[in-house]
């Protein structure tokens, strides 16, 4: 029987905090906002109503259509689709290895996709530029390479995965392994010319805006079914915050669990990294962010909760980075920083005062 | 004859890498309605015995029986539903709702997301109205004291909804009445559940008032099972606890630390206060003989309350409380040593 809603009781025990459903609302609103604001600024202001009536197909200018259409468009889908992928899997991965640092990198993921486009850039000596016009094949060499790396990563995790006894070994071997990945990087780095070194640089820097129509057709699904896939690991999810004993004493198969949380968590950063470059603190701020606004770990509300901030957060970072009205853009991944730092500062902290206390 | 809940027979248990075999050729039998309480020195293989009776950790040789079928031919969902658990490990799961906690145990029983149907909701219902935690339901699990958390981990465990139910030293952090509470509720449960509920503990005064039966580890795969007092006078809490620095009392029930011997002392009283005086002085290491004369040292435990006199080389002296008898009693007696050790000739 549903109890009726009392606002009274609500503010005495709630510690005056908006209820679920007070939330849920302003973070549609808040989408929707930040959707249109981010199709109307940019280094060509577009006023609203202009927007708008683009989007009805009213308008004339068949340059700003252009802009809303082929360039606004497809960048704003894949910071959302980015946002959601990376924080859905910061938070699979710090319910999997119980730590409040881990993110969707963890296991070396980036490692791997950086590995794949260091190959190409730095490895070829083709010089191939990532952010100028590269030619198509060049381009899809470089997600390919990206791609097989986030994969080939994935693949000696996964298998390790299936014999290694407790997450925690897990999550060492991830994060060694990534190191010995990375030092890979640098000893082509080391061998490189400085404008290939540039181009590389570029790429670690993260962006939305290499992502057309085309390349969307690719990303979005891949995204979708990743998200798909990490949607049956709610319910495993919630069994594992009691930590593995208990886990299994409820019937859980720890080895399938994993297994699917790795491979989603596999595919959702390893397409975004492909796509957009490595994209830091988005996946391990937003899940931190989203229990302290819902008060709960419940994977069940905070996996919408997650996909909903961590879209709007990275559409905010974006809009950000393009320094509105300016023609000046700056790296996505110093935004990400800015704006996610804080709030791992503020968990952390907060930590130690609840130890100390 | 009875049905039994779970059975092991010639049961060995311990570990395959590196090779250790913590007990063997064990026979038990767990009965719906009965708490058991198992007993033990650390590394004897409590939590090892246990994990490998609900299947958490495989089993060298033997067999278990789970009502009539065989452990090992059950699935991870079936074992599921047969035993619920609560561990002795710190939960560290951020905010998180009492109410949710204890829905986590509907986990076996529901599929997809993991959506409550009514049934589940009235599980739930139940199980906090068994632990009294109704009242606390929508506090945060990190806000509650160690005693409500342990409740709070048991209701979760009822509301798994099984009918064995094993706990992992329930009441290790938790004071006097936390303790006696938890013993309390989980001998209720067993006789109105008819669960069959296993805990393991140190807390040898807690077993022996609450526990229908004991399994008792003895360490080198010692394995011995009846009820306390079976186990009092067949004397095998003595084998299995006592050394040189433990005794065990076995007209209380008790251990209690074994002392230097500080000489034999006549007591005269009765009641409590002569039980009481007597246990002070065993504390001291003094052997209690029965007052007959004149002999010296001698206590008397004076009546109405009056206070204590004592006898002690020649000396007579009136004491208002125990502390004073047995601080007295105390420097006397290192007085004596002392000129014992100097040849006797100050």
């Amino acid at each position: 029987m549903a109890k009726p809603f009392n606002i009274a009781h609500c503010f005495i025990s709630g510690r005056n905090r908006p209820s679920r459903a007070v939330l849920w609302g302003m973070l549609s609103f808040m989408l929707i906002f930040l959707f249109l604001l981010a199709l109307s600024v940019g280094s060509v202001s577009i006023p609203l109503e202009t927007t708008l009536d683009i989007l009805m197909h009213k308008g004339e200018d068949l340059v700003l259509h252009r802009i809303i259409w082929d360039l606004r468009f497809p960048k704003i889908f894949t910071a959302l689709l980015a946002g959601a992928a990376l924080s859905v899997s910061g938070l699979q991965m710090q319910t999997l290895f119980r730590n409040a640092l881990a993110g969707p990198f963890v296991l070396g993921i980036n490692a791997g996709a950086g590995l794949g486009v260091a190959l190409v850039v730095l490895g070829t000596g083709a010089g191939i530029t990532l952010m100028g016009n590269a030619g198509l094949i060049a381009q899809l060499s470089l997600f390919l390479a990206s791609i097989l790396g986030a994969a080939s990563v994935l693949i000696v995790v996964l298998s390790l995965s299936q014999r290694v006894q407790n997450n925690v070994t897990l999550l060492i071997v991830g994060l060694i392994f990534g190191m010995m990945v990375n030092s890979l990087v640098s000893v082509l780095i080391y061998f490189s010319e400085p404008e290939e070194i540039q181009s590389y640089l570029i790429w670690t820097f993260g962006s939305f805006r290499g992502v057309t129509w085309d390349k969307l057709a690719v990303l979005a699904p891949a995204i979708l079914s990743g998200l798909m896939i990490a949607l049956t690991t709610v319910k495993p999810l919630n069994a594992l915050l009691l930590g593995e004993t208990y886990a299994r004493s409820m019937g859980l198969s720890l080895k399938s669990a994993r297994r699917l949380i790795i491979m989603s968590t596999a595919i959702l950063a390893g397409s975004v990294t492909a796509f957009c470059g490595p994209i830091g603190f988005l996946g391990i701020a937003v899940p931190h962010l989203c229990r302290g606004l819902f008060r709960t770990s419940d994977h069940r509300v905070l996996f919408p909760a997650v996909l909903l901030i961590g879209a709007a957060l990275a559409l905010i970072s974006e809009i950000a980075a393009q320094l509105p009205g300016t023609q000046q853009t700056l790296p996505l991944n110093a935004i990400t920083a800015l704006l996610g730092g804080p709030v791992i500062l503020w968990v952390i902290l907060k930590r130690r005062i609840a130890v100390n206390a | 004859m009875r049905k039994s809940k779970l059975s092991a027979s010639s049961l060995s248990i311990g570990y395959l890498q590196p090779p250790s075999v913590l007990a063997q050729d064990l026979n038990l039998d767990l009965y719906g309605g009965e708490l058991v309480c198992l007993l033990g020195p650390n590394g004897a293989g409590k939590s090892t015995l246990m994990r490998t009776l609900c299947g958490l950790q495989g089993l060298l040789q033997g067999s278990i029986e789970i009502m009539g079928r065989c452990l090992s031919g059950l699935s991870p969902k079936e074992r599921a539903s047969c035993f619920a658990v609560v561990l002795t490990e710190r939960l560290q799961l951020g905010p998180f709702s009492v109410r949710d906690l204890v829905c986590l145990g509907r986990h076996p029983h529901t599929t997809g997301f993991g959506r409550l149907r009514p049934r589940d909701e009235a599980v739930i219902e139940w199980a906090m109205q068994c632990t009294d935690i109704a009242a606390i339901q929508a506090r945060h699990v990190n806000e509650l004291s160690d005693g409500q958390r342990q409740r709070v981990m048991i209701a979760r465990a009822l509301a798994q909804e099984t009918p064995l139910l094993f706990l992992d030293e329930p009441t290790a952090f938790l004071d006097l009445s936390g303790r006696i509470e938890v013993a309390k509720l989980l001998k209720h449960l067993a006789r109105n559940t008819r669960k069959a509920v296993l805990m393991s503990t140190h807390d040898l005064d807690l077993a022996l008032s609450v526990a229908d039966r004991i399994w008792l580890m003895g360490g080198q795969g010692a394995f011995q099972t009846g009820a306390p007092e079976d186990m009092v006078l067949t004397k095998a809490f003595e084998a299995v606890f006592c050394g040189k620095d433990i005794l065990f009392d076995r007209m209380r029930g008790s251990f209690k630390a074994r002392q230097a011997f500080s000489g034999v002392i006549a007591l005269k009283g009765d009641g409590l206060r002569r039980f009481w005086t007597a246990h002070a002085l065993e504390r001291e290491g003094f052997k209690i003989i029965p007052q007959e004369g004149r002999q010296e040292p001698c206590v008397e435990v004076l009546e109405d309350g009056a206070g204590w006199t004592s006898r002690f080389r020649g000396r007579h002296q009136k004491h208002a409380s125990i502390y004073d008898l047995v601080t007295a009693i105390r420097a006397l007696k290192e007085d004596r040593d002392l000129s014992r050790e100097n040849g006797g000739d100050i």
